[in-house]
């Protein structure tokens, strides 16, 4: 995917984007940071062709996806919403899971595997007959999230994949996810939790008041803190935790991993085990 | 389109909110009496300067006024139809007939209606909802019936916006409204009505708890941070707006004046 | 005397069939400020709204034991007394702000209170400095940010004259910097005027540094209550339980596995000097 130059403007005439331009390739997992208000949301709505812009444009595989059909779109890109609540409207989940894919072409048979495979990957296949409404919040956002991979698109769009999600719930989408990217696909994660971002993604593009302020590696971008701070977000914990306490190696730390790497090395040299 | 208030400081806008609503509803009373078509362009003229005092936009105020226009326009087209007395003869059409007598009473009637719109838009570009809401009340209204109009207002475009996001919600799914049939494009309305009234009933729920934890209800008679109080100024306007029209009124109903 | 008292709190919803809140019984002091953690439906919301009294008054089901409230049942308290006291913000700022203008906003609480305009006046000027919103007064609730409207809305409780506030998640939706400007704000507040502060959540993360007790419901059982520095000594207690843990945390367990015991109790000590009741004074 490649988008060049994109700027949208809302109604009312405020600024939303602004000259963005990038590329996407096959495969890659990249993460779209921002503060709120920063614009990821509207461009995620370009990515998928909801939104059109004002200016420039957003091409698949070469096409302008301003002249693709909504059916076409649909075949190359998903998009999970930031609000489970703006789409669930099934009595039961398995027919929530069908809609999407059933509005792709796909055979009853095939809808019938693709929801219980993804069902199960989610660990919703025990909720297949209750009704999605009435699930708590965060099952919701299970369903809603199982509905989107179930679709196998090319390119995923993920908007706040783990919000309202508990402990359980968090691991269950985020391994489902990777499990998901892992077959070739691409996606993109939305969201204000730098973890997440730093256990999916490898690239990272950081949005400020609608501008592309940065675009590269995500351990280069997370471990950038003037950065950061410029975007008005917050590094890892174990990011600040390694800075606070001057350990050696600080500025590539921002998993857990790179912590333990960062304190069992560099001690004297060589490896210190307990 | 619902949000139209202006948020500037005007001499409108410092006028009690009672004061207007009675302005809007008496301009609407007089122009049941007004038939006579100069009196009421130069009416029109006067309450479109009075405009510029609101400090509306030119965008939002073209748009509102718009509404109006076409609603005149429309009379003034088939107007033909059912007046179709005195001389000259413009246009003769079978059962359309347009004679110049009847074409100006059809502007003087389209003249009516954008008056009466003036003088309702003038009160919702200078007056917030909560003022209304409050003018209302001082005037009679209960306080409940005032609150949920003003929450009612507060939360149709919301819920408008919300229906909007539920459309992109399920296009990203492949969902297209727009094909099919009539019966399937009624269909097509399920997925998009479902999730916005179990939005909707479950922010009605939520609300319900907001209100009760903002002690509403908690005492029978509430005080209120800022009060309605006419100052001189309102009252004048109010003394002059209420006594020209009834005076008017009363003059067209003698015989005195041919309105 | 503690300000909350929960005895064997039992409540269950009418429309579901578990429970609720199973058999509940601890304790919240005045001015203290409180972690209620726990997992998806494990009972948060609940045990909020049987703080203020929206249960049992406004919301039905079964409740057996009690919740006590400066030592009188809230079953024999009236609703209005109740959130005078006792304030709650939900989740999504925008359900709750519904006038006009910030000042009506804050207004709104203190006039269904029949509080006299002067007296009403001096609340809204101390609701918007106690939560550092004093420059944007003008502004309308519409134009402002995320972390602003959560501020408004815990202002316009404020107003209200309460000494209690209750946050139902109503920081997860924030910007992590965002987060941590208000949760300093609120304990810095929470210090000053000795107001108490429960804030309900399904990750401990942030919030792990500001509290002074910790609450873990599970499946609407009562799992844990103590003090930060007696729950956070393993991170499982809060992964069993389905709640986001400090990543530090997680990450001072791996390295007492795999590492030095010198770094994991040098990581240790600075984990513990982040908590709330180490510190000195509050805020970061």
């Amino acid at each position: 995917m490649s988008v060049s130059d994109l700027t949208y403007v809302y109604e009312d005439g405020t600024l939303a984007l602004e000259d963005i331009s990038f590329e996407i390739s096959k495969g890659e997992r990249i993460g779209l940071i921002g503060e709120n208000g920063s614009g990821k949301t509207t461009l995620c709505k370009h990515l998928n062709g909801i939104l059109r812009p004002s200016k420039g444009r957003v091409l698949i595989e070469g096409r302008d996806i301003a002249e693709m059909s909504i059916s076409e779109v649909v075949g190359k890109v998903g998009l999970l919403f930031q609000n489970p609540d703006n789409q669930l409207f099934c009595s039961t989940v398995t027919e929530e899971m069908s809609f999407g894919l059933r509005n792709l072409g796909l055979t009853e048979d095939e809808i019938a595997t693709r929801s219980q495979r993804y069902a199960r990957l989610l660990r919703i296949d025990g909720l297949a007959e209750r009704p999605p409404l009435m699930l708590s919040l965060g099952l919701r956002r299970l369903v809603t999230i199982a509905s989107v991979l179930a679709m196998e698109q090319d390119i995923v769009l993920l908007d706040e994949p783990t919000a309202w999600l508990d402990r359980f719930q968090s691991r269950t989408a985020t391994d489902a996810i990777k499990g998901f990217a892992s077959s070739g696909r691409t996606i993109v994660v939305v969201s204000h939790n730098m973890k997440l971002i730093a256990d999916l993604t490898e690239r990272a593009v950081v949005l400020s008041r609608g501008r592309k302020i940065a675009d590269g590696s995500t351990r280069e971008i997370l471990a950038d803190k003037e950065l950061l701070r410029r975007a008005g977000l917050s590094p890892t914990p174990v990011s600040e935790l390694a800075s606070d306490l001057g350990i050696a190696g600080h500025e590539r730390v921002i998993t857990e991993d790179d912590l333990i790497t960062a304190l069992c090395r560099g001690r004297d040299g060589g490896v210190v085990r307990p | 389109m619902i949000d139209v208030y202006v948020r500037k400081a005007g001499p409108l806008h410092r006028l009690d909110p009672r004061v207007k609503i009675i302005g809007a509803v008496m301009l609407t009373v007089l122009c049941f009496f007004l038939s006579n078509l100069s009196y009421l362009l130069a009416l029109l003229i006067f309450m479109q300067l009075l405009m510029l005092l609101t400090r509306v936009s030119s965008r939002i105020y073209l748009r509102t006024i718009w509404l109006a226009v076409r609603l005149a326009i429309i009379f003034v087209l088939i107007w033909p139809f059912f007046d179709q007395a005195g001389e000259p003869m413009l246009l003769d059409l079978w059962v359309y007939k347009v004679t110049l007598p009847g074409f100006l009473r059809s502007l003087a009637v389209a003249a009516r209606i954008l008056l009466i719109a003036s003088g309702w838009f003038i009160l919702i570009f200078t007056t917030s909802q909560s003022q209304l809401v409050r003018g209302m009340v001082k005037l009679g209204l209960r306080y409940d019936l005032g609150l949920s109009i003003s929450i009612g207002l507060r939360y149709l475009p919301r819920f408008l916006g919300t229906m909007d996001q539920i459309k992109e919600a399920q296009m990203s799914r492949g969902f297209d409204m727009r094909k099919g049939g009539p019966i399937t494009k009624a269909k097509n309305y399920i997925p998009i009505l479902i999730p916005t009234i179990a939005i909707a009933m479950r922010t009605a729920d939520e609300l319900s708890q907001v209100l009760v934890c903002k002690g509403y209800g908690a005492s029978k008679r509430r005080t209120y941070l800022r009060e309605l109080q006419m100052r001189k100024t309102d009252g004048l306007a109010l003394f002059s707006i209420a006594s020209l029209g009834l005076l008017l009124i009363l003059l067209d109903i003698i015989g005195l004046v041919q309105l | 005397m503690p300000l909350f008292s929960l005895r064997n709190v039992t409540f269950r919803y009418p429309s579901q069939e578990g429970y609720a809140l199973r058999d509940i019984s601890c304790e919240i002091d005045e001015g203290e400020f409180v972690a209620l953690l726990g997992a998806d439906g494990a009972g948060k919301s609940t045990f909020a709204k049987l703080l203020n009294g929206v249960i049992p008054h406004a919301v039905r089901g079964t409740l057996t034991g009690e919740v006590l409230f400066k030592g009188v049942p809230t079953t024999r308290l009236q609703i209005t007394g109740l959130v005078r006291e006792v304030g709650l913000a939900l989740q999504d700022p925008d359900v709750q702000l519904f006038l006009d203008s910030i000042e009506e906003e804050l207004a709104f609480g203190p006039e269904n209170l029949a509080v006299p305009p002067a007296e009403i006046e001096k609340r809204i000027a101390r609701a918007l400095e106690l939560m550092e919103i004093t420059d944007i007064r003008a502004k309308s609730p519409k134009a402002l940010s995320g972390g602003q409207k959560q501020r408004l809305v815990i202002a316009s409780i404020l107003t209200m004259g309460t000494e209690t506030i209750v946050l139902d998640e109503a920081l997860s939706m924030l910007d992590q910097s965002v987060k941590k400007e208000l949760l300093d704000t609120l304990k810095r507040m929470s210090l000053r005027e000795k107001i108490t502060v429960v804030v309900a959540s399904q990750d401990a993360e942030d919030i792990y540094r500001y509290c002074d007790k910790m609450i873990l419901l599970d499946g609407g059982r009562l799992a844990a209550v103590g003090r930060p520095s007696e729950i956070l000594r393993s991170s499982q207690v809060l992964t069993s339980l389905g709640i986001e843990p400090p990543q530090v945390l997680e990450a001072i367990e791996r390295i007492r596995d795999e590492g030095p015991t010198d770094v994991s109790g040098r990581l240790s000590r600075y984990f513990l000097s982040q908590l709330s009741e180490n510190r000195m004074r509050g805020g970061s």
